[in-house]
Parts: C-alpha cells; structure tokens; sequence
C-alpha cells in the first residue's frame, strides 16, 4: 500500500502545521485569523477524510505501509477521529475574537497566532502517530510529537509569569519522562532485537507456544524492567499518581484553552501507546504477566483516589479541574488494570471498548468544563486572564444562566450522572470491572465517583448559590494585556461549548447513539484484524 | 599461516579489545563519579565530557562507528557546549558551588543503588537477542539503507520534531514581541 | 576452517582505527610529557604579572565570572539544531553517490527523501529570521 495513502491524515496537519509557521512570522491580525481557519480547515478536512477512509475506502482492512511501520485498524481510525474531532473544539476554543486578533478572553498569545494554532495542530498529528504507529521508534516520536509542542503552547498561551513557569516546570519534567521512556523502549528493543511491534509480538507469542502454556510467560528481569520504565513513561503522560505532580501547576499556569488540550491530547497518546505496548507484551492475546497487571491496578486505585481527595482540597476551579483530569486518567486505568488482570475470555477486549469509549465520552465533556471557565471573567486580571478561583465562578451562573447550565450539565457528567454521557462512561467502565470479577476495584471506583461529586457540585453550587463577588467589575485591566468585556459570547467559544453540551446530553439521553459509539469502540477494540500474523503472512508483510 | 597462528592472533586480537574495552570503561566510570562529587559546577561539566568520550570509545569497540559519531558530535560537542551555556547565561558566578545537604546525599545514594542493583540483577539474568561482538552487524552504508528505507518515517518526522524544538526555542529565547513591533 | 579463521581476523574492521588510536596516543602523551618535564626540570620563579591570566597577549580587562548576553543562548541551540541535522547526513551521505552510480532511477527518490528534511529545517529558519532572532538589537 502506498506510503502516501496510509498517512494523508497525518501529512495534512503536518503541512497544514508549516504553512502555520509561516504565518506567524506575518505580524499582521488577518493572519492569526487566517491561522485559526486555516487549522479549523485542516482538522475538519481531516476529521472527514477519516471517516471516508473507514467508512468507504478501507472499510475493514488494514492499512499499513510497505517496511510495517504504520498499521492502521479500526482501533488507529477511533483514536484519529476522536483527535481530530476533539481538536476542532480546542481550534474553536482558542479562536482569536480580541481586537487585532490577539487571543480571546482566556487565551493571550498576542502577535503569536500562527505557531499557537501551528503548535495546536502538530500536537494533535503526533497523537493519530502514536495511534497509527506500529514500531517502537514512531511510537516514541509520536508522543514526543505530542508532547514537545504543549510545553512551547503553555508558553505562549499568556503573558503572565505563572505560565512561564508552568511552561518551564512541564518541559523539565517531561524531558524527564521522556528519557526514562526511552530507557524502557532501548531495553525492550535490547532484549528482542527488533523494533518493530507485530514483530515482538509474535515473539512473545512464540514463546508462549514454545513452552505450551496458555498461561502468560514471565518476562525476563530486563524485560520486566524495561516495562516497568515505560509504564512510567506513560503514566507521567496521563498525569497517573504518582507522577501527578506537575499536573496542578501546569494546568493552572496555562491559559484555559491550553489547560483544556492538555487535559486530553498527551493523555490520548500516553494511554494509546500504553494500550500497544501492553497489547505487545501480551502477544497480542492480552495475556500480560500478573506482576503487570498488579501495578497497573495499584497505578488506577492511586490515581483515581488522590486525584479526587486533592480536587476537594483546592480553591482554584482550574486546579480542581486538573485534579479532575488525574482522577478521570484513573477510571481510565481501571479499564486498563482489567485489560491487565489474569481473566481468560473476552474481558480484555470489552474492558478496551469501554477505555475508548471513556476517552470520547471524557473528552467531550471535559471541552465544555473548561470552555465555560474561559468566558467568566476573572477577578484579578493581573493574575488569570479568565475565571480561575471559586471566588470568580460565584454567583455567575445566576448572571448568565445558559452557562450556568452548560457547566452544571459537563459537571453532571463529569461526576456520572444519568442522562449524560459520562453515565454511560462509568456504567460501562464497572460493568468490565465486574464481569472481571474484581470487586474491590468496584467499589474504589463506586466510592471515588461519590466523592468527585462533592468538588464538581461544589462548582454548580458557586455559581449558582453564591453571591457574586463584590470586586469583579470594577478590577482594572493590566497594562499592555488586551482585555474585552466580561462574559463575551463570541461564536466559535458558544459553538464549541454547545457542542460539548449538545454531544454530553445527546450520547446520554438517546441510547441508539450511545449504542453506535460504543459498538465503533467495539470495533476499534481489535487492534488488529486476526490476533498476530503468523510467520508466512508476516513475512508477506515485510516486503 | 597455521590455524595455531590465526587462533593466537584472534586471541592477540581479544587481549587488545578487552584492555580498550577497561581503559574507556574506567574513562567513564571514573569521570562519572567526578561529576558527582566535584562541587564545581564547570569541574563537573568537564569530568562529564569524559565520561561521554569514554562512552563514544566503547561504541567504537562495539563496532558502531556511527553512535560512536553521534556520541561525539551531539553530546561531547552539542550537549556538553550546551550545558556550559547555561551556566554562563544562567549563574551570576559560574563557579558557583554545589552544597547539597546531608540528608540529599543520603537520599541521592539510596536512589542510585536501588537503581544500580536493579540493572545488576537485570544484566546478570538476562540472555540478549542481540550479540553485541557481532562485527559485521551494521557498517554505515547499511544503516543510511535502513534509515532511508524501512525508518523513512521516523526519520522525517524527526525533522518535524527539530522543527518544533527550533521554533520553541527561537519563540522563548526573543520571547513576546511587543504590540508596537 | 583456516579459511573461516581468516575471515573472522580479516572482518574484524575495528583493525582499521588502529592508526587513530595511536594518534591519540601520541597526542595525549606528548602533551603529558612537555607538562611534566617542564614542572620537573623548568626553573620555578613567580610575580605578579606572570601569574595574571593569559589574554594572548593583551592586559586582561574585567572579570570572566559574569553573567553572559542570553542572545547566546539562541546560537548555541540553533548550533545544536544543525549538530543533530548532520548527523542524518551521514548515513545518507554514505549511500548516496553508490545509488547516483548503481541505480540512478531510484537516487531521485533518496534526493527527494533529504529535500524534505533539510526543507523542514529550512522552515525553522525562515521562522526563525522572521521572527529577528538573528538581528543583533
């Protein structure tokens, strides 16, 4: 198959990303606002593109190119469409509305549109590489992909110290845990002799085979160690306890719109690459060695449990979001640990269309959280451009009562609420947990969404019960920072928050829809088409 | 030319590798730990220029010509210049001193030893895939074959990713440009 | 067998470095000895001009502990930019002119494969300039 067909989508928001940076070198407004429609363009183009190549090109067959680098199955065609679509969201949020086009009420980039968008679009590309990738080497530079360009974004999201140095704190840190994850894929690429997935698959598998046990085999102590490195990797990716840390400050130091991408774009890579190598490790039959599957259990419990403790303790509603964010990352692994757990039958793959459908469901509800955020004012604009504090949020859902709804309605579902789609996350995550007859794990996950509920209603209840601060109108705007009238309803903020709220409440009141996605994860939860490619196959491959 | 005299050669041959192969390594075990205790912050820079000069030698030994390049050019000569940049930007003295408290030490050794025995117990009970004597593995020709073959996609996307990285770091380093600009 | 013998003493190419680790040898040690013969057997005197720093002649002005100008900063990462570019040069340098040679119809492609890359790079300069990080204001 032509190198060239297989990856159009990504070659498109790769291009599109270059003529970005060229823009940004233009000073003028009309670029930034060019820059803006042209990255909403790309996306849109490629979201369609997408759809066309599953849905009528390829429909069932597997992409890949001619040396086996790139495999592209339903489960790379869900995790592309989710990226590209969750993207036109974040591209609608962080559209320039300010005078001059130099940001909008939450998002200052001032004369940097060009690469803001540019940036935007080249993170979103390394995640469809990630989910495309099938060697080891892809696979890292695709999250790198991902990753790199958050660091600058954060940056150049606003003019205010505490971004500089959130921007500064997450490029150390995830300088860091990029390097031990190298370390895993050197050790795991040392021990096999390949780089290439398929093909340390069917290693695994062999030896499996060769020892006659359907059981999984022990890793060797390299092995292990090398897994153990790159479930570092990718948890500091998904904002996992305990590699949370940097998640407070990094969120909050971002401008809202920023902290929205960063809440689901390295997460989608980290938890598509995880998802591979434990497919990988597993021998493509998800027969994981149980000291995995340990960690990978004590790695959800943590994660959801201090996420959710921590998120009651904070006063800054972003913050509360970020931890959030961790918590949601935790139901994520839940899903995960029982893809990881020693049960036989077809637990893995139902628990991995629950993981995706979680993913879609937490990315359009988690969008619309933070869209609301950005079109309340803050109280101090010398410290946030847009509402960060509870003490902003409140009363204000009282003074505009369709955002009040909206976020009532992303919080709901955020906590699991019926009638949204974060309802239908949850059921979906326990009903695995239970069909793999882990029931501790139930009821950690029962108990963490009781408490969760206590912050997010804790945001409704602002924004509703409260007075609204006495300080907010009259608090002048800093020097040399654009500012525009409290509460502007600009069009692509009100379309992206209403297509959050609008996929919330439609994916949880009308259950064919819901029943279609989770049947597309269904079918993206085959990562391939047969479980391996045996010897003659592979060797057709190779060519 | 006896068998005997070939076999004593190659074993010349083994003597000669292994005595290289202890010199580098003793390079570089001994400059890491300079960059560990020295408190000089340039100090440290140097012993690390040895150690990974000392490293770049044992891929010479390994046959891999090429990393051996690579170690050279990007860390001995990039990373290294690099990270004396920093200092001199950076630090008001760039002689400053290293004080790290006592319970930092007792910490940092901890850290370092579990990690040091975990790769002990990994090295000695693994068996590799790869023969790391194999000479003939991967000359250079065949290499630029691979990376421009089967590795063509990592490797423009590496460029994509210097792309961002140069673009990062020219944005920070001119930082905003003001409205009037 | 003598002859799989040869082959395994004639592969070994790391035969080929010998020259340069003599080199180094005769370097390292040559500089080794003049320091040390001229600390054992040169005459020990000291004052206060011989013990300023050496400026190639000139008086030293200043201090050297201060902090430098950050628009080195930016050398210094577009130094290291170029450094990591070479290095995917090389191997492709090494199969190009055989291809130009033996398979002219495919050396188009391997051409196109560099263009692409060292296009990317050229991007990031023309951002870069764009951008006045090499005006020196």
């Amino acid at each position: 198959m032509n190198l060239f067909e297989v990856m159009w989508p990504e070659l498109i928001v790769i291009g599109t990303a270059c003529v970005l940076f060229l823009l940004g070198v233009l000073p003028m407004p009309g670029a930034r606002r060019a820059s803006a429609a042209l990255a909403l363009i790309s996306l849109l183009g490629t979201f369609v593109l997408l759809v066309y190549y599953l849905m009528f090109r390829w429909p069932g067959d597997t992409l890949h190119d001619s040396s086996n680098a790139l495999r592209i199955w339903y489960f790379a065609h869900y995790i592309k469409i989710l990226a590209t679509g969750i993207g036109v969201m974040f591209v609608l949020m962080s559209w320039p509305t300010n005078k001059d086009a130099t940001g909008n009420s939450a998002l200052d980039f001032t004369q940097d549109g060009g690469e803001f968008f540019g940036l935007m679009l080249l993170s979103i590309a390394g995640v469809m590489l990630v989910a495309s990738a099938n060697d080891m080497i892809l696979l890292f530079l695709g999250i790198e992909l991902a990753a790199i360009p958050t660091y600058v974004m954060v940056s150049i999201s606003r003019p205010l110290p505490v971004a500089q140095e959130a921007g500064v704190k997450y490029f150390f840190l995830g300088a860091m845990a990029a390097a031990v994850m190298l370390f895993g894929f050197s050790y795991l690429y040392g021990t096999t002799g390949t780089t290439n997935l398929t093909e340390i698959a069917r290693q695994f598998s062999d030896r499996r085979t060769a020892v006659g046990s359907i059981n999984a085999l022990p890793l060797s102590t390299w092995q292990m160690l090398a897994v153990i490195m790159l479930i570092c990797g990718f948890a500091f990716k998904l904002a996992a306890v305990p590699l949370h840390f940097y998640a407070g400050d990094v969120y909050q130091g971002a401008a809202t719109p920023v902290t929205a991408l960063l809440s689901f774009v390295p997460k989608a890579s980290g938890l598509v690459a995880l998802i591979k190598i434990l497919y990988v490790i597993g021998g493509g039959m998800w027969i994981i060695p149980a000291p995995i599957g340990k960690l990978l259990w004590i790695l959800a419990v943590l994660t959801m449990s201090v996420g959710n403790v921590l998120g009651l303790l904070q006063n800054n509603v972003k913050r509360t979001l970020a931890y959030s964010s961790i918590a949601h990352s935790g139901y994520l692994l839940t899903g995960i640990a029982v893809i990881a757990s020693p049960q036989t039958g077809f637990v893995q793959q139902d628990a991995l269309q629950a993981v995706l459908f979680y993913l879609a469901a937490y990315g359009i509800m988690n969008a619309g959280a933070f869209g609301v955020l950005m079109m309340l004012p803050s109280r101090h604009p010398k410290a946030a451009t847009s509402a960060e504090t509870f003490d902003d949020i409140a009363g204000q859902g009282r003074n505009h009562v369709v955002l009040g709804l909206a976020m009532a309605v992303c919080c709901f579902s955020l906590i699991g609420l019926p009638l949204t789609v974060g309802f239908f996350g949850k059921l979906f995550l326990i009903r695995v947990q239970l069909r793999g007859e882990d029931y501790w794990l139930v009821i950690i996950t029962v108990i963490n969404a009781a408490i969760s509920a206590a912050y997010y209603l804790r945001i409704v209840a602002s924004m509703f019960l409260r007075a609204t601060s006495e300080a907010y109108p009259h608090a002048p705007a800093p020097v040399g920072v654009e500012r525009t009238a409290p509460a502007p309803a600009s069009f692509p903020l009100v379309l992206a928050v209403g297509l959050s709220v609008f996929g919330t409440l439609i994916l949880g009141i009308i259950p064919p829809l819901t029943e279609t996605v989770f049947t597309t994860a269904q079918t993206a939860s085959s990562l391939e088409p047969t479980s391996i490619p045996n010897a003659t196959q592979a060797s057709a491959l190779a060519r | 030319m006896t068998t005997a005299n070939i076999l004593a050669i190659a074993d010349q041959q083994q003597a000669v590798a292994a005595v290289l192969f202890y010199i580098f390594a003793g390079i570089s075990a001994i400059s890491a730990l300079g960059v560990v205790i020295s408190r000089n912050i340039v100090r440290t820079a140097v012993f690390l220029l040895f150690t990974l000069v000392g490293v770049a030698g044992l891929y010479f030994l390994l046959n891999a010509e090429f990393l051996a390049a690579v170690q050279l050019v990007v860390y001995a000569g990039g990373t290294l210049i690099l990270i004396i940049f920093g200092v001199m930007l950076t630090s008001k003295s760039p002689f400053s001193r290293f004080e790290p408290k006592a319970v930092e030490v007792v910490i940092a050794i901890s850290v370092a030893s579990v990690i040091f025995f975990a790769l002990v117990l990994a090295i000695t009970r693994t068996k590799f895939a790869v023969n790391p004597t194999d000479f003939t593995a991967y000359p250079i020709d065949k290499l630029g074959q691979t990376l421009l073959g089967d590795f063509l996609v990592p490797f423009e996307i590496v460029s994509v990713l210097l792309l961002v990285v140069m673009i990062g770091a020219a944005y920070l380093a001119k930082g905003r440009r003001r409205e009037a600009d | 067998m003598t002859s799989s013998l040869l082959a395994v003493q004639l592969a070994d190419p790391r035969l080929a470095w010998a020259p340069v680790v003599l080199l180094i040898i005769i370097a390292v040690g040559f500089a080794v000895t003049n320091v040390a013969v001229s600390i054992l057997i040169g005459p020990k005197r000291s004052g206060k001009v011989k013990e300023t720093t050496y400026e190639s002649g000139m008086v030293p002005i200043g201090d050297t502990r201060r902090r430098f100008n950050v628009r080195f900063y930016i050398v210094a990462m577009i130094f290291l930019v170029i450094d990591v570019d070479i290095i995917f040069f090389y191997p492709w340098a090494t199969i190009f002119a055989p291809y130009v040679q033996k398979m002219p119809d495919k050396s188009g492609a391997l051409l196109i494969e560099m263009i692409v890359f060292v296009g990317l790079l050229l991007l990031a300069y023309v951002y870069a300039w764009g951008k006045g990080v090499f005006r020196w204001d």
